[in-house]
């Protein structure tokens, strides 16, 4: 009997991973959960070994994983829920939402969320939805996302990017994570930006501008107007050059091809060009590039090297 | 949501190891074996109930003295008490606090472990998980990639699940069936980095 209860919570466990349950079967599952304290068990149990799958695919030759007691060594009160039935709100509906977006390299996704906002995931990214009654809580664990966000000045929309935290009711911006720094680019509304702890040095971002919260932490983040840079020309699958040097324009197109532009010769990298090119053709822009600067242009197995 | 999701990785990083030794001492302790699911299910079911999980210093403890409270009460409840009478005992010989060698090596023994057990599923099902979890494909994806049916990754992810939990209830070393493809597989996960 038991027995089968693990293999039913194996099930719910992929299915609520999956992010595939329609309403009935949401209910049948609310159903399931509130029959018996050991459903509940078994489903946790189950997630747990998903979770372990990942954490095993994650950091294959890392060192022993020991994140989950250290990031949570703060003083916290021992929370202890009176009764297995709250369980279900408390933590499995929250969990039925959970919504987990990733992209490929190449790969650019536009995603309507259960609020009507929309997102639209740049090339290998990694996005995580997770709604709540009272705040629209995302985070960005990598790569690129732009949002417009369904205005709800009741439930605030906040995306997390590693420490820093981007906070709209109703506006558009984009999050771009960039190595240990994060860019946040508004094309309309304000939008808050801060570190967590740093709440009270929050800045208001508005639509033309941009910001940069650089690691390690500056007093303040930067804001800088965009001008006439074109940042978020991804989304329709085009790359702006405005007076941007190769080797930075080579970054920006590797970063959605999986064939690689490589500048072999550093003086063709300070070049600048400008203009719009198709993020999936490195290979127009290295014929540009090589029409520009007079450079030695080759296609090699997965790459352009340019010389 | 958040608590929820870093008791998640807490239990599959610290607690879900110790379940083999948990079970072993259920049995010592005369628990028939179709109670013991039981109780390690409803053990299981409190940790979900943990808020926060930082004040937790020794988790195999705590994962022991869960489950010894949840039998004392049922011993009380009059549940078990046919079989045996055994509350001084379990009192008395309560928690057995040595955890194994094994257990002692920590969590990347663990992940290692997650490795072979998928190593040695049947190909249909290794490429499922592979896909799914490790490529972090979605199900749709995973499907048109191999050219199913969305119904059969989620059969093969469960598969590979169940081996995985079952791995972890016996506290069974993964059969050894060597073979060129497994072992290549492995290696490729572990270079992904």
């Amino acid at each position: 009997m038991s027995a089968s209860v693990n293999d039913d919570a194996i099930r719910w466990a992929i299915r609520i991973d999956a992010g595939t349950m329609d309403d009935a079967q949401k209910l049948e599952l609310s159903q399931w959960l509130a029959q018996d304290s050991r459903h509940r068990g078994a489903l946790f149990r189950a997630q747990a070994g998903l979770a372990l799958v990942e954490a095993a695919a994650d950091e294959p030759a890392g060192p022993a994983l020991d994140r989950g007691n250290r990031s949570s060594n703060r003083l916290m009160a021992t929370a202890v829920l009176a009764a297995c039935l709250a369980t279900i709100l408390v933590l499995v509906w929250p969990l039925l939402s959970a919504q987990q977006i990733r992209t490929d390299v190449g790969e650019i996704r536009r995603v309507t969320l259960s609020d009507g906002s929309v997102a639209m995931v740049n090339s290998k990214s990694s996005l995580e939805v997770d709604y709540e009654e009272a705040v629209r809580q995302l985070s960005l664990t990598e790569g690129e996302a732009w949002f417009k966000v369904s205005t709800d000045t009741k439930r605030p929309f906040v995306v997390a990017a590693g420490d820093v935290r981007v906070r709209a009711t109703g506006t558009a911006f984009s999050v771009r994570r960039r190595g240990l720094a994060v860019e946040v680019v508004v094309t309309d509304g304000t939008v808050l930006v801060w570190r967590t702890g740093q709440r009270q040095d929050a800045v208001a971002v508005a639509a033309g501008n941009a910001t940069m919260v650089d690691s390690p932490p500056r007093s303040k983040p930067v804001t800088v107007p965009i001008g006439d840079r074109d940042l978020l020309a991804w989304r329709e699958g085009g790359l702006a050059l405005n007076e941007m040097t190769v080797f930075e324009a080579a970054e920006e197109f590797n970063r959605y091809n999986i064939a690689k532009i490589e500048i072999a010769n550093p003086r063709i990298g300070q070049h600048t060009m400008t203009g719009y090119f198709q993020l999936d053709r490195p290979d127009e822009f290295s014929q540009a590039v090589s029409d520009v600067t007079g450079a030695r242009f080759s296609k090699k197995v997965n790459k352009y090297v340019i010389e | 949501m958040f608590e929820m999701r870093q008791s998640v990785e807490w239990v599959a990083l610290h607690v879900l190891k110790h379940e083999p030794a948990l079970r072993r001492w259920l049995q010592r302790t005369g628990v028939p074996p179709h109670e013991i699911d039981d109780l390690v299910q409803e053990t299981y079911c409190k940790l979900s109930e943990l808020g926060a999980v930082g004040h937790i210093n020794d988790p195999r403890a705590y994962f022991f003295a869960t489950a010894r409270s949840l039998l004392l009460q049922r011993v009380r409840r009059d549940r078990v008490v046919n079989i045996y009478a055994a509350s001084d005992q379990i009192e008395n010989h309560g928690v057995d606090q040595s955890p194994s060698p094994e257990e002692a090596v920590g969590a990347r023994n663990e992940l290692n472990k997650v490795l072979e057990v998928i190593a040695g599923l049947p190909k249909r099902y290794r490429e499922v998980v592979h896909l799914r979890r490790i490529e972090g494909l979605s199900q749709k994806e995973t499907a048109k990639r191999l050219g199913v049916t969305e119904k059969i990754v989620e059969n093969g992810l469960a598969r590979g699940l169940k081996a995985v939990l079952l791995a972890f209830e016996n506290g069974d070393e993964p059969h050894e069936r060597e073979s060129k493809e497994r072992t290549e597989w492995v290696d490729n996960v572990r270079q992904r980095k």
